[in-house]
């Protein structure tokens, strides 16, 4: 039996949360420092966490729809970085508490000298934003869970009805989760900007959940193969399966943020191009150049190579990567609101990534241990494990 | 006389037929570590990990591929420029003639282009069809390779290739039946 304790993932445990006590610390000392300036940094790093569990979420789902021996491995990992949606619920609170320093239309003075954000206010108003994020965390960690419950009868009874009946909460949380996703990003991003709008965004947004998600689940993964208890489980062929995914993954992503960027480049409407305009002076645009080439184009290149999707040590690479630069597009994406005329960035970020990566990490291995990691009773075990081995006999 | 009544005067190999998948695969795999390397598996199903256990080798479809798509990328932007700027520049939109954004869905779907057409081409060049004639083909109950039965072929052209041993070999897998196979 491969259980978390002999990975020893929970030895990780305490120093995680001990780090993540002190990140806050120092998040702390500089919201008394300058509230405004703790709040705008808080957002960022708050949204890249979050993307890791709405999008392990997310391909939770897919993998319990679709099925495959490319999920056997994350499977696990996946829903416990999906129900650790409650502390991602928890630490939303320094947003709501912020809303006037982060978002514009959150201040009636502001609202009220201008004509079209007077004319949004029946939706951008704080009220109903606090409403709308209280439902979306609502129905994220009701999917989480019911899933959970649903996988628990399953490793009790075995019975097909039961599988079909996660495979359905599954297929209708895909619908569920990219509609709410798209609200929340419109909600908590592109309300940023209140006068900007595109129809991208909100799927853009969330193939950057996706991505997010399995970059981490692939460098969890990868780290997990080093220890004792998982060698000779992990297989090339598994991480040419989750690299191939990130691949696509990478593809859409690049897809979708070009196609935006290039409607609105083309359509050149004063209320829309300010938008890139302002993302592409100066460190900002150092920064969309970075997204370019480090977002798209190397790990795209990297990615198609067999030799480095099959190693651990070569695939963890990349998933850095791409994890890096889902910190810096959410950082292009959210920065330039609040600072359009020139770049800045806050040690206060850096602080509160680190203390959410601590916190949250103690809960996500509180909810992953006491378990297998491989759930040795689900469909398609036996033949991951039966196909590994077969190809790296070859 | 022509080539019909042609006496036989080489052999292709021994083929032998299995009545289900693991026995093909388990066979394959046998003959790979004994040391076989001309071989070749039928079945009328794609079976994972076959292509491994007869020892595909990685072919250069995939530098094709490669080729052909960054080839059919730069033609692509190649062909936007040349048109719009050089041979026939057009005001559109106060735009600079140089509006290079805009060419990227071209230069991206002339990559796919040429991309997919090396990949269907040269893998035709690369695995030899059309052929009209196979060797296999003169086995008379080869035809249930596309219904119900597997197939291994060990090719006489194998360095190692015996033909008492190799009979013997494919013997061990409790075969339906293994024949030689003619040219």
């Amino acid at each position: 039996m491969t259980t978390t304790q002999a990975t020893g993932i929970v030895r990780a445990q305490v120093p995680a949360l001990i780090v993540g006590i002190l990140g806050f610390i120092a998040a702390i000392i500089g919201w008394v420092m300058n509230p405004a300036e703790f709040y705008r940094a808080y957002l960022p790093s708050y949204l890249f966490w979050f993307e890791i569990v709405a999008g392990s979420l997310a391909i939770l789902m897919l993998q319990y729809v679709t099925g495959g021996e490319w999920g056997v491995l994350i499977r696990r990992p996946l829903g416990a970085a999906a129900r650790t949606m409650i502390v991602m619920a928890v630490l939303f609170i320094p947003i709501a508490i912020g809303l006037p320093h982060i978002y514009v239309w959150a201040n009636p003075e502001i609202v009220a000298n201008d004509h079209l954000l007077h004319l949004k206010q029946p939706y951008l108003n704080p009220t109903f934003f606090l409403l709308r994020a209280a439902i979306y965390f609502a129905i994220w960690i009701l999917w989480a869970w019911r899933i959970r419950v649903l996988s628990l009868r399953f490793y009790e009874d075995r019975a097909p009805e039961t599988e079909i009946s996660r495979r359905k909460w599954s297929a209708a949380g895909l619908l569920m989760i990219v509609l709410t996703l798209t609200f929340a990003s419109i909600d908590w991003v592109m309300s940023l900007e209140p006068k900007w709008y595109s129809s991208m965004f909100g799927i853009s947004f969330t193939i950057g959940c996706a991505l997010s998600a399995f970059a981490y689940v692939t460098f969890l993964l990868t780290q997990l193969s080093k220890t004792k208890a998982m060698s000779g489980i992990l297989k090339p062929s598994h991480l040419r399966d989750l690299g191939n995914l990130m691949l696509a993954f990478v593809m859409l992503w690049a897809y979708t943020a070009f196609s935006q960027f290039l409607l609105i480049w083309y359509g050149n409407l004063k209320e829309e191009v300010p938008y890139y305009l302002k993302r592409q002076h100066g460190t900002w645009g150092v920064m969309a150049a970075a997204l370019v080439i480090f977002h798209f184009f190397l790990p795209f290149f990297l990615l198609l190579m067999r030799t480095i999707k099959d190693r651990p040590n070569t695939i963890a690479i990349v998933t850095v990567c791409i994890l890096a630069m889902r910190y810096i597009e959410i950082y292009w994406l959210v920065g330039p609101a609040h600072y359009p005329e020139s770049f800045y960035f806050s040690w206060m970020s850096i602080a509160v990534l680190i203390g959410i990566a601590g916190i949250w990490f103690w809960f996500f291995v509180q909810q992953l241990k006491g378990q297998t990691i491989i759930p040795i009773h689900e469909t398609w075990v036996e033949e991951a494990i039966r196909e590994g081995r077969l190809s790296t006999n070859a | 006389m022509g080539g019909i009544g042609k006496p036989i005067t080489g052999l292709y190999g021994v083929i032998a037929e299995f009545s289900d998948a693991q026995a093909l695969l388990d066979a394959a795999n046998s003959a790979r570590e004994e040391g076989y390397t001309e071989m070749d598996a039928f079945s009328p199903f794609p079976i994972h990990g076959l292509a491994e256990a007869v020892g595909f080798a990685k072919t250069g479809l995939s530098a094709v591929v490669l080729t052909m798509g960054i080839l059919g990328g730069i033609g692509g932007f190649f062909m936007c420029w040349y048109a719009n700027v050089i041979s026939y520049p057009l005001n559109i939109g106060g735009k600079p003639y140089n509006s290079w954004p805009a060419w990227i869905p071209i230069a991206f779907e002339c990559a796919i282009l040429l991309a997919a057409l090396g990949a269907v081409l040269g893998m035709l060049a690369l695995n030899g069809l059309p052929m009209p004639y196979h060797p296999v083909f003169n086995v008379r109950r080869f035809d249930q390779a596309s219904r119900d039965k597997f197939f291994l072929v060990l090719q006489a052209r194998d360095p190692k290739f015996q033909l008492d041993e190799v009979r013997d070999f494919l013997d061990k897998f409790n075969p339906r039946e293994v024949v030689d196979v003619p040219w």
